[in-house]
Parts: C-alpha cells; structure tokens; sequence
C-alpha cells in the first residue's frame, strides 16, 4: 500500500522531470562592458543559449550560395588548411570507433579536513582556545556572522556538535529567539579539529526580518566545552524589517546558531585521473556546407600528471539539430593512435605535452541564430569544449562597427518631446493613465537599439504597441501606453558592436545602455 | 575551472562569467518556478548583476557558488513581485499536453504555503538534495524534510489522494 504523501512524492518527481524537460535552454551569459566602472558595470546580458559565446571559441559562417552557409574562421582563430583535413604532424588521425562505454577507474577523495582525524583529538578544554567573532557579512538579504575558536596552547584538539551561545543585552538576555540550524559545511559531518593552523567556527545567521522593535545584542556568550564562559563581542542591532519593505507584523526572526564547523570545507567526492585533463577545440576549417563531414581538432592536456588512456575512453559529440533539439554522435577516442606510450606500451597522455585528435561530424542545422557544437571526454570528470557557429550574415562585422553612427534617441510623450539628459542621468517621465510614450531612434545602427526589458514593463501596467507591421521586439517605432498607476524603471540599449568607439574585434552577446528611463505612471 | 569553484568569487568579468556558467540551468529553473516565465530571464538576470556588483563578498564557507547564486535569485524574485502589481493570480498552464492532471497538480501547488511551494521548487522541480536546499532556504535540513512532508501531505489532500489507497 503507498501513502498519499508517498504517491505526492513520485507524482512531484515525475512532473517536475517533465517540467524540467520542457523548459528553454538556460540564457548564457556574457560579459560586456563590464568593468568597474564608478557606476558598476552597466549589466550582465544574457542572450539565447543557441546563439552566445562563452568561454567558446567563434567562428564566422560566410554563405556561398543560397540555402548553403558556409563556415569561414576569424584571422585569430586557429586555422587548418583549406582541404577541411586538419591532420598534421603530431595529430592523432581521425577513426570512426564504436563507443564502448568503459568503466574509468576513479578513486576516493575525503573531504578536507577529514573528521576522522578530528575525532582521534582529544576534546578541547577552554584554556587551549582563543574565540573572537570574525566581521560580519551579508547575502541575499541574510547577516551572517562567525566566532572563529583557535588553538591558544597545547596539543590539538576537537570540538563538536551543538554550541552553547547565549545572547546578551546590557548583560541581561537579549530578546532574540534562537534557532538551531544544524550542520553548516555542505559535505562536513562530524568533530571538528582545532589545531595549528586549524581553526573551528560557530556561523550564526541573521536573515532581514526583523519586524517587532529593534533590539540590541552587545555580548555573545559562548560557553565552551568544559563548561567556562568567553564573552565576544554581540551582533549588534537588530536588522531591518522584510529586507527593507516594513509590514505590520510584529516577526522576531530568530538568530540561526550552526553546529561547529571547520573554517574552510572542501566536500569528500570521486574523482578520476583525467580531473586534470583539459579539452580545447581548435582547427575549425574555413569552409564548412551543411550537411557534409566537418573536421577539426580536439587538444587533451594532462596539466600535473601522466594520464595512462587504458581503459580507452569514449568522447561524444553534441550537435543541435533543432532549436530544441540535439543529436549526440558518441565514439570511442582513437587512443591506438596515441604515439606517446608508458612503460606497458599502453597509450599515454603525458604530463604537460598536448595531445591532438583530429574528429569528424557533420552540421545539419545552422539557423541565423548559430548553433553550439559541444566536445565531451565521457569520462567521470566531464571535460569539454564548445565552439559556436554564427552564420556571417546575422553577425555584424567589425567593419560595420567601426562605421557606425551615434545613436540618437528620441522619446514624445502626448505630442512632447522630451529634453535630453546629461549623459550619465535617467530620463525622469511622469505621464497619467492613457497616455502613450512613443520611442524613436535615428543613425544608421538605429535600428539595434531596442527597450529593455519588455516583459517587465508589461508586467508593470505599460501596454506595448510595435510599429505597424512588425513584431514586438522594442525596436524603435514602438509606443508605450500607460494602463494602470505605478513606477518603473526601463532601459533603451544598443549591442557594443554597434556602439561608435572604434573598431571591436566582435561584437556578440555585449550591449550597451543608451538611455536609462525612469518612468512615473500617474491616475 | 575547478580552481575557481572554490575560494572567493573571481573578479574579472571573463572569469566570473565562467565561474556563474556552471549554475545558469539551476538559476533558470528556479527563476521558471518562481515568477512568469516571460519574467524568467529578466530575473536570471538581475540576480547575475547582483551577484556580480556583491562578488567581494561571496564566501565559500557560507556555502557554495551555486547555493548563493540561488539565494540572491530567490531574493531577486521576491523582489520582482514587490515591484509588480497585484494582478489575477493563475496556475502556470500545464508543460505536458498529455498530463491533464499536472493542471491539477499546479493549481494545488499555487495554493501551498510560500514556504512549502519554496522547498517544493528547490527540491523536484531545481533538483537540489536537501542538504542544499536547506542552504538556499536558511534553515536545517531537518526543517526541509519536516516542509516537504507538509507540502505533500496538502498536495495529497487538495487533490484528494487522502482518501484513496493504492498498491505498487
């Protein structure tokens, strides 16, 4: 018989499979012109997964003839010879193996520190340590603080489980409840060795709900295991209410107080010997048709040690065949082909020494929008490489952005132009219900800025109206109309590649803020 | 890369924009739970802008890149509907056209508890174990496996499971 909760469980699992199957690709990131700038870096641009280029290496894609794109490699790419056959000296030829699935030997690796050397310590006396509460931090809206407890004199020693911590005001109880969190360190489980070098921590998390009245916490008294009291300095005043949006409600988040911990964990795991392989994808031919064998290289660098290829492990190729869709091409290396060899004779990727391997497939699918080919060493270590594939027509050119034009934007709201900002300023827009704020640009890259975002401006009460005939996207010609009371704040951006500061040596994925808007809907 | 999981969040934009890469999909799908989908991305993104402007800050013994990256998402999307009108409230539409009973299972999950819908969310449908969720959540693990007994047991019960018996 199976429980109702039970049933819910396997019916959560098996939608959620099916949610997660269902939903796009993730966006990709890529940094654009991020730098610190004064102002922060002006955004993070996330661009469909098909069509970005992170960590990737870009090729450009030139069409010879209708219906026939063809793949053309940038002057800093690595470039095999025009025969679309990268085999030269030293590289390890292509041969269509069967996949034969091996078992990649893999071997322990405990977590760091390792508690069962902890627990060989005898139990910490308070003598032996020195506690101080480290500066706080905070994240996502959470205070987090640390008492840090380290070896003072004497041999090593262990402290675990559940901490003693009271908090104080004045030197009475301060009024804050206390919760008990558990284990801090994902992956830790255990005692917790204080040693040379070796410190334990108590974390104590504080989340920005406190909505009754502040309070204040000046000493924290933390009573170690032999039963003394060290006193270190208190959290101080209470944080500020729902991440600084007040309710009514009279909430007293507790404080988390979590079990001790060592100061820095690295979880236990399997690992294999290829953890410290890289792969790299080079030698895109210049030329590539759809449809017929494309060639290139695969770079496998063993970086600290030699890395035996028995059992010979299987690589598989990732080929999008559909805006939704991939085809995976699985193969056994060519490791008989490897001419490095140890002292077995058997196939070796020695340390430091790349070792190429020429591999075959085909395109099927090239959209306007690229496409990204994928490399992966089936080993338990995953290792991989991508390269995207851009059609030449729906990627600017550098030369086309060197030419390029300030782009002017205008914005009218009921008939008024408005007046330009100082460069650095938001435009500030007050208009009522029904009024409608009409975006225009001019210049000869004009037609790349766009409204950013449109979802949220929709989200927030604007109705928008695309310009006759064309799709929604934002560009210019597109008019904002108020339909419910709020305030919003919206951006008109522009690609980099199309910004008028010079030559760029691409121009994909980064964009540009040409006017921040700050947009004030009244009844 | 593996030098980069740990430590402190990378400074250069090229490096933490690799550093990130790795965590986009669980990002996505927990952004895809949490607000519209139309909204989806615009949160992703306003997340990577914050993790990015925040990176000084990132420690790794506070947890992973992943469970902080899902921390400041979850604090982003909260903040998007802080930011957005109160409108109609709908079930999101079905993913599968051959599931008619995941309208069902939607509608029952739009009616659990902020709380229970969140550990749902992290735990089946972002995929965390429950040691991460709990760290996304800020509570104990005890306390996640404690909200997600709850949530079942209201799924069970507003898709009147409760009083049904069935054998495997």
């Amino acid at each position: 018989m199976t429980e109702p909760a039970d049933r819910m469980d396997a019916l959560l699992g098996e939608y959620a499979d099916r949610w997660r199957d269902t939903q796009p690709d993730p966006p990709v990131v890529a940094p654009s012109s991020w730098n610190d700038s004064p102002h922060g870096p002006s955004r993070w641009w996330l661009v469909p997964a098909a069509a970005a280029a992170v960590a990737a290496v870009i090729v450009g894609v030139a069409v010879s003839g209708p219906g026939t794109p063809q793949a053309t490699a940038p002057p800093a790419a690595h470039q095999s010879n025009a025969s679309q056959t990268p085999v030269a000296t030293g590289v390890v030829p292509w041969k269509p193996l069967p996949a034969t699935h091996p078992d990649i030997p893999t071997h322990k690796v405990p977590p760091s520190p390792d508690p069962a050397v902890a627990a060989q310590a005898p139990p910490c006396k308070a003598g032996q340590l020195k506690v101080t509460r480290e500066p706080g931090g905070a994240a996502a809206g959470t205070l987090y603080y640390s008492i840090l407890l380290q070896l003072r004199s004497g041999a090593a020693c262990r402290l675990e489980g559940r901490p003693d911590v009271r908090l104080l005001d004045h030197g009475r109880a301060a009024a804050i409840p206390l919760k008990y969190g558990g284990h801090w360190a994902d992956g830790y489980r255990g005692p917790v060795l204080v040693g040379n070098g070796e410190a334990a921590s108590i974390r104590l998390a504080w989340t920005e709900d406190w909505c009754a009245p502040p309070v204040t916490n000046d000493q924290i008294v933390v009573t170690l295991p032999s039963g003394r009291t060290v006193r270190v300095q208190g959290l101080g005043k209470s944080p500020i209410c729902n991440d600084g949006n007040p309710t009514a409600s009279n909430h007293k988040e507790p404080v988390w107080v979590y079990d001790y911990a060592p100061l820095h964990v690295q979880p236990g795991h399997r690992e294999s010997a290829y953890k410290q392989v890289d792969a790299q994808i080079s030698g895109m031919p210049r030329q590539v048709t759809v449809g017929k064998p494309l060639d290139f290289v695969v770079t496998l660098t063993a970086r600290n040690h030699d890395v035996t290829l028995d059992p010979c492990p299987d690589f598989t190729v990732v080929e999008p065949t559909s805006r939704d869709t991939v085809v995976k091409h699985r193969f056994g290396l060519n490791c008989s082909g490897v001419r490095h060899r140890d002292a077995s004779r058997r196939p070796l990727l020695p340390a430091g020494v790349p070792v190429r391997f020429a591999i075959q497939t085909s395109l099927h699918y090239l959209p306007p929008g690229g496409i990204k080919l994928s490399w992966v060493l089936d080993v338990p270590d995953i290792q991989s490489d991508t390269v995207v594939l851009f059609p030449a027509a729906s990627r600017p050119t550098p030369s086309a952005a060197a030419t390029c034009e300030p782009t002017k934007v205008s914005l009218v709201v009921a008939g008024r132009t408005l007046p330009e900002p100082l460069p650095t300023q938001p435009v500030k827009v007050k208009m009522h219900v029904g009024d409608v704020l009409e975006f225009d640009a001019t210049g000869n890259c004009a037609d790349q800025a766009t409204i950013y975002p449109i979802g949220r401006l929709k989200a927030a009460g604007i109705e928008l109206i695309a310009p006759a005939g064309k799709p929604l996207d934002g560009e210019p010609g597109t008019r904002l109309k108020a339909v419910s009371p709020g305030s919003m704040e919206f951006d008109i951006t522009q690609p980099t590649c199309a910004r008028p500061a010079g030559p760029r040596p691409d121009c994909h994925g980064g964009f540009v803020v040409l006017r921040r808007v700050k947009l004030r809907v009244l009844p | 890369m593996a030098a980069l999981e740990r430590g402190v969040a990378p400074q250069p934009a090229e490096e933490f924009a690799a550093w990130v890469e790795p965590h986009l999909p669980a990002l996505a799908r927990l952004a895809g739970r949490l607000v519209d989908p139309a909204d989806r991305d615009d949160v992703v993104q306003e997340a990577l802008l914050r993790a990015w402007q925040k990176r000084t800050t990132y420690d790794e013994s506070r947890g992973s890149p992943r469970v902080w990256l899902l921390a400041i998402l979850r604090d982003r999307a909260r903040r998007h509907h802080l930011r957005t009108p109160p409108g109609p409230t709908l079930a999101r539409e079905p993913v599968i056209e051959q599931h008619p009973s995941d309208i069902d299972l939607e509608r029952a999950l739009a009616a659990l508890s902020p709380r229970q819908r969140l550990a749902v969310d992290l735990y089946y449908f972002v995929d965390l174990d429950v040691a991460t969720t709990a760290l996304v959540m800020g509570c104990a693990p005890g306390t996640v496996k404690a909200t997600l007994s709850q949530a079942r047991a209201r799924l069970a019960e507003l898709l009147g499971l409760t009083g049904e018996t069935a054998d495997d």
